[in-house]
């Protein structure tokens, strides 16, 4: 990202100008950072790629508008994510029924239209999809949980922190989805519904 | 064993797991779920790898709507 730095570095004095960073990582530290994770976690939250990108912008944007408030760069990880998750809330009340659609439309696409490219890349796309699929019939909360530990590699004591519960809690929740999807799998086979 | 105590014990091999160290657990449940986190881990990375090649064109779009945010 050293090309983003320079752009920001020489584009954009202004908004540097905005929050106090003195003690803090950088914002383009913070964004190179945690991007692709802040990405994977609303990609896998809502199977929706351009979605994904308008969320992970929206939560730097706020990111950078609060950074200010960010008393300790120990606590970023569960602060961004913490941001994130209020993000994805606000888009699910106001566009539930269009996303479910748009999800299902898009899941469908994505089954029927991988005609070209080699096979292992076709296979290896179709057991995201499928898996993806099977973590939906997971809880909720264990589907959150588990994303914030796979897809933004939180610890569990981040992941306490955003969800505002005990690290006791969260690892017997990482248990219990995982047990969970094991035995979808088992049961049903990772391609269960998707072909 | 306890759930809790699987769940902590799978708890230690999914860091390491996160770490890009080799999990392993000579409990059969356990050695179980870690195949399904392995699934799991291997999705995140791909979606991961797919914003990181939206990373520096988002970073331009936020830029601008920030920019023009900040009046003056």
């Amino acid at each position: 990202m050293t090309t983003a730095r320079a752009y920001y570095e020489t584009a954009a004095p202004r908004v540097a100008e905005r929050p106090t960073l003195s003690e803090l990582p950088s914002f383009t530290e913070v964004y190179d950072h945690y991007f692709p994770k802040v990405y994977a976690f609303a990609q896998n939250r809502l199977n929706d790629e351009d979605l994904a990108l308008d969320i992970a912008s929206a939560v730097f944007e706020k990111a950078y508008l609060k950074m200010g408030s960010l008393r300790s760069p120990d606590s970023i990880g569960s602060w961004l994510f913490a941001i994130a998750r209020n993000e994805m809330v606000t888009h699910w009340r106001k566009e539930k029924p269009v996303e479910e659609a748009w999800t299902q439309a898009t899941w469908e696409l994505s089954l029927t239209s991988q005609h070209a490219g080699p096979e292992e890349r076709l296979l290896k796309k179709e057991e995201a999809a499928a898996l993806a699929r099977l973590v939906q019939q997971l809880p909720p909360r264990e589907q959150e949980v588990i994303a914030l530990k796979f897809d933004a590699e939180l610890t569990n004591r981040e992941i306490a922190n955003v969800l505002d519960t005990t690290e006791i809690n969260i690892r017997v929740a990482v248990f219990r989805g995982l047990r969970r999807l094991r035995n979808i799998i088992d049961k049903n086979g990772l391609y269960q519904g998707g072909q | 064993m306890t759930e809790k105590t699987k769940a902590d014990k799978l708890a230690r091999e999914v860091d390491k797991l996160i770490a890009g160290l080799e999990p392993h657990s000579d409990d059969e449940e356990i050695a179980q779920l870690l195949e399904v986190a392995r699934l799991r881990r291997a999705e995140a990375l791909r979606a991961a790898q797919r914003g990181s090649k939206q990373q520096e064109e988002t970073w331009k779009l936020l830029l601008q709507q920030l920019r023009r945010k900040s009046p003056g």
